[in-house]
């Protein structure tokens, strides 16, 4: 238990070493913010973007493919124009080509197949002249047993919360990280990044995690006794969570005098010849998923102190 | 290089040795200067009329002339005392101990100086500053509070970090480059409210020097300057004391003695108060909201007999920033010294300092039941020794040694959540500092003089401790692969080659202006894990180890020096080149906070600076003030940063200028002003934005690579004295303006994606002050 509150506190005390000394700042008594105008300069050459992983699902695998825009360009994000993409098993040798989809020009796909846990996958692909290549790795998952949920009223936060617990075995060796997404009857709740959550094995290695908090969901988002909730927890790469931690600071208080110098988020996609290397990440991951129904009083009887005791 | 240059001062040493034999062509007048209690008067001046010329007292009281055989009139003057003059038939070599009585008039009627009137030109240190008390007091600065680094900041090659930030940077030097000392213990962090203020009571404060090159031996462990400040003493005599109160602060000192003419004390503090005004803020944060700080200064002063004087003094001070129940961060130094100074004769006496420094910080988080809290400190515990013998009237030679522990925590984590108590540490880790040194202040003739001297350093890291083994393949991510556990007192870690050569050099070129060059070396073995454009409190300190080298750098700087008008205007011109090696910056995207593996996110490479700097003074008269122009730049090379490339450091601030006035309109009031300018810090800007995972996010440009705007800001101040100027007390009356102008000096400009208008990207710029008026009213007695 103490183990588990540790990892949560340090992650949660992270954000608050960031929001307190952002405040200090910002009390109104001292500061004025103003919308400034600055010419961004340009011509500097589009990169490409890659979203997308290889799963041990068997399914068709898509990826996004598109390209930068100049950075005050008010137009949508353009696909982009790839002269060839694939995805190669490296064990294997296979070679799984990605063909672009009819209706969605950003969206590439190959055939189905099924990812095999401990392969690397090499993505391959050939954008403005220059070839680029991403290597991932599909890591073992944790098995999930059980999930459950308590319900808090946080102060700071300004609200109640639905704490989303689970309980599972989790594998050696240590390194393992975890990522999760959320279905409030099939609609993907954590739509953006900054809504996701991970879980390191840091301090679990080999052990069962037992009534492991793995996300906060406002209580508007979810009806009790109605919405089913269904889990998906992803093995990520230590590469995967370094990116994703790097672009949520990129895009969520990045410029502040606190924090540090901003610099492009650390991409697996390298330009094969040159540093002008791409945006985004390729991945993989091992995949399991369960779900559940929040019930009323499942949720009055675990936060009832008697029923505690 | 450094062999021969290791040669060239062992020679220099030798041939000081020689030096009484060739010195015998003259004779020695050695004396000391004292009040009626035997006091030494520090900075009295002795001048030799029938040359012209004369001399200072060190901070001993104690001076040293050489003359030909004659007959002299020595004329001696301090201020607050009467005049003295001695008749002096020199044919042999003669000592000389004078006590000047107090002359309270002479401190209204007489302008006295506390050193030569060309001090600038005449002494041998180059690249010094010195701030006297009375014009930092002058001066307009924020909510009307006296401020020495404020100040400081408006000399050339002093740039500072921010608004936001009590952090300066001298010649291209970081933050952490700077040795802040008060009463010769250190100051970690030398700001109060996250640099709105200083650490530094202008009440307390007697003596101000900071050092940008040719930096004596004696100092070391910092690579850009020294800052040495020392504390008033208390008065022997009586008591005294002084009050003032502010917009937000309000101060309080008092003097006397505890055993009259042998012991005395001084205390003082400060508090402010914004907080008392919080509660009727608009925004309900704020109101809920606490944030103050205070300090207190305090010195005993002991005269332990003819020869022995030992002074105890305290630095205490705190912040605290509460919001409502849920987050509050407390952080503070204190510095504590104990100093022995002991004279065997008029010529060689020794100066002793243990001194204690403490800097830590904490921050907390409440929850309904759970609570969780976070600390970081470092400890440091120093013995310094100074033997100083005037070998001659021409050579003063000072040997000595220092040796500092320090005791780090980097990080510890702990609270309480859900009935379960949690414990996370960083492990603490240990080391040692050692310096020894020596150096001779040489009159060759007396136009050509020399200051050289070598510091050896050493330092090593001592067990119970660990440390990492890390795999570098991948540049942008060190994995740690093995860990190495150490036992205690176990030394694990050991740098021997601090080798520290330093030389300064004066030629006087008629009596009015003087060359001056100067080279020095130093070592610095522990630095301050900050990835930030501004200091932060919850920075911590941490050393070099078998994964962190030591950073040194090699300092050359030459100066030319001109007075006019009977040393009314003092024109200086200084140039400087600095190297560094070793220098440290973060990976992209590093994470210093709770991390174990924070050796992991450092870099290493080389940075370098130069610059010229250019002050125009006028000293004399109702009239006073400088003009300071500095042009510097410095940049940083590191292979695993953006991309290999060298890129201007975040404090690369090309231009820099300063203009300082005051007016006496009569003695009762006086009107005084400043503007500054600095160019635009340089910043990585976004130039192309790109989708993932349902968010927009930036692509940059060169790391440092765009300028966008500049800083300048204008000042004014009144200080009228309220009673007539022939009474004992005083009382006055301080009404400042802080950016007269209402500039938008942007302290931070951030990029984000407008949350109205998704897919559009937006600017925006964060200011601090505009406009802000203050008065304060204070009371002498």
């Amino acid at each position: 238990m103490a183990k588990k509150t540790t990892v949560k506190y340090m992650t949660e005390f992270k954000s608050a070493c960031k929001f307190m000394t952002g405040l200090i700042v910002f009390l109104p008594l001292f500061s004025c913010q103003e919308e400034i105008y600055i010419d961004a300069p340009k011509n500097y050459p589009d990169k490409i973007v890659v979203e997308g992983r290889v799963t041990n699902e068997n399914k068709a695998h898509r990826l996004r493919l598109t390209t930068t825009l100049d950075y005050f360009d008010t137009n949508s994000i353009k696909p982009a124009s790839i002269s060839y993409a694939y995805i190669i098993e490296q064990g294997s040798g296979k070679i799984y080509n990605l063909n672009p989809e009819e209706n969605n020009p950003e969206f590439y796909r190959t055939d189905v197949f099924k990812g095999i846990v401990g392969e690397h996958y090499i993505l391959n692909l050939l954008f403005n002249d220059e070839e680029y290549s991403a290597t991932t790795y599909l890591d073992t998952v944790a098995v999930m047993d059980s999930l459950g949920y308590v319900y808090k009223y946080m102060s700071y936060w300004g609200g109640g919360y639905y704490f989303i617990q689970m309980t599972a075995t989790e594998p050696e060796p240590a390194g393992h990280i975890y990522m999760f997404n959320f279905f409030i009857n099939d609609t993907l709740y954590n739509n953006e990044l900054r809504l996701t959550s991970y879980q390191n094995d840091e301090l679990f290695n080999g052990m069962r995690m037992e009534n492991l908090d793995i996300a906060a969901i406002p209580q508007e988002e979810i009806k009790l006794d109605t919405n089913i909730l269904r889990v998906e927890m992803f093995s990520i790469s230590s590469g995967e969570f370094h990116f994703n931690n790097a672009f949520l600071s990129e895009t969520m208080g990045n410029g502040s005098i606190f924090s540090g110098p901003p610099a492009d988020v650390p991409s697996n996609v390298k330009n094969k010849n040159s540093n002008n290397h791409g945006l985004g990440y390729f991945a993989a991951s091992s995949v399991v998923s369960r779900q559940f129904m929040l019930i009323k009083q499942h949720n009055e009887a675990l936060n009832n102190p008697d029923y505690r005791k | 290089m450094q062999r021969t240059t290791t040669r060239i001062i062992l020679g220099l040493i030798i041939f000081v040795a020689t030096q009484p034999a060739i010195a015998q062509q003259k004779y020695a007048v050695k004396g000391r200067i004292t009040d009626e209690k035997g006091e030494p008067l520090i900075g009295a001046n002795i001048i030799i009329k029938e040359l012209t010329r004369g001399t200072v007292t060190d901070g001993n009281g104690t001076f040293n002339l050489a003359l030909a055989k004659g007959e002299y009139n020595l004329n001696i003057s301090y201020v607050g005392y009467a005049g003295h003059n001695i008749k002096l038939k020199l044919d042999g070599d003669k000592s000389v101990n004078i006590k000047l009585k107090e002359d309270s008039k002479s401190i209204e009627s007489v302008e006295v100086y506390a050193e030569a009137p060309n001090h600038n030109i005449s002494r041998m240190e180059m690249s010094t500053n010195k701030l006297e008390m009375k014009q930092v007091q002058k001066l307009p600065v924020v909510f009307g509070e006296g401020d020495i680094i404020k100040t400081l900041q408006l000399l050339p090659g002093v740039i500072s970090a921010g608004e936001a930030s009590g952090g300066f940077h001298v010649r291209g030097g970081n933050v952490d480059q700077n040795l802040i000392l008060i009463d010769n213990a250190q100051v970690y962090n030398a700001s109060h409210s996250v640099g709105f203020f200083s650490v530094f009571n202008s009440n307390a404060i007697d003596d101000i020097k900071l050092y940008k090159g040719g930096i004596p031996s004696e100092f070391g462990g910092r690579l850009s300057s020294v800052l040495d400040i020392k504390t008033v003493d208390g008065n022997m005599t009586g008591l005294a004391g002084e009050a003032s109160v502010g917009v937000i602060s309000s101060k309080l000192k008092l003097e006397g003695p505890l055993v009259p003419n042998r012991v005395s004390m001084y205390v003082s503090g400060r508090r402010t108060y914004a907080d008392l005004f919080l509660p009727f803020a608009k925004d309900s944060m704020a109101r809920e909201s606490s944030i103050f700080f205070y300090d207190l200064n305090s010195k005993i002063k002991i005269i332990a007999g003819k020869n022995d004087r030992i002074n105890l003094s305290a630095y205490y001070g705190r912040d605290a920033m509460l919001l409502g129940s849920i987050v509050g961060q407390k952080y503070g130094n204190e510095a504590y010294t104990a100093h022995w100074n002991h004279f065997f004769n008029p010529s060689i006496f020794l100066n002793t300092f243990i001194t204690s420094s403490v800097y830590d910080y904490e921050m907390k988080f409440s929850e309904d039941s759970s609570h969780v809290k976070i600390h970081t400190s470092i400890f440091d515990l120093s013995l310094k020794s100074i033997l100083t013998y005037k070998i001659n009237a021409d050579n003063e030679l000072r040997a000595g040694i220092e040796v500092t522990r320090h005791d780090f925590n980097p990080g510890h984590l702990k609270g309480h959540q859900a009935e379960a108590d949690f414990n996370y540490k960083l492990p603490n880790t240990l080391s040692f500092e050692y310096g020894f040194f020596v150096q001779n202040q040489h009159s060759v003739t007396p136009r050509l003089s020399f200051i050289y001297g070598l510091r050896y350093s050493v330092f090593h890291n001592i067990g119970k401790g660990e440390s990492f083994t890390y795999d570098k393949t991948n540049p942008d991510d060190y994995i740690a692969r093995d860990t190495s556990f150490f036992g205690k007192g176990e030394i694990y870690n050991f740098f021997p080659k601090g080798i520290e050569p330093r030389l300064s050099m004066r030629y006087m070129i008629n009596e009015s202006s003087s060359l001056k060059a100067g080279y020095n070396r130093i070592y610095q073995y522990i630095q301050l894990a900050s990835n930030s454009t501004s200091s932060l409190p919850l920075e911590y300190w941490f050393p070099s180890s078998p994964n962190i080298k030591p950073q040194f750098a090699d300092q050359i700087a030459a100066g030319y020096f001109k007075n006019l008008a009977d040393n009314t205007f003092e024109l200086s011109l200084e140039t400087f080149y600095k190297d560094i090696k070793n220098t440290i910056d973060f990976k992209d995207h590093a994470n210093l906070i709770l991390n174990k593996q924070y050796e992991g996110q450092v870099r290493s490479g080389r940075a370098w600076a130069y610059g010229a700097e250019f002050m125009v003074r006028k000293q004399k008269g109702n009239f006073t003030g400088w003009v300071s122009y500095t042009y510097s730049r410095v940049f940083k090379q590191i292979k695993e940063i953006n991309n290999g490339v060298a890129y201007p450091a975040s404090y690369d601030k090309p231009h820099d200028i300063a203009v300082v006035l005051s007016y006496d309109i009569n003695k009762r009031l006086n009107l005084s002003g400043t503007w500054v300018y600095t160019s635009a810090p340089p910043r990585t800007m976004p130039v192309k934005k790109w989708e993932y995972a349902g968010m927009t996010g930036p692509s940059y440009g060169q790391r440092n690579s765009m300028r966008v705007f500049p800083y300048h800001r204008m000042d004014l101040a009144a200080t009228i004295r309220l009673n007539k100027i022939e009474r004992q007390w005083e009382h006055s009356l301080n009404i400042s303006v802080y950016n007269a102008y209402a500039n938008h000096n942007y302290i931070m400009v951030s990029f984000s994606e407008d949350p109205e208008n998704r897919g559009k990207t937006i600017v925006e710029g964060t200011y601090l002050y505009t406009f802000v008026p203050s008065v304060s009213y204070q009371i002498r007695f």
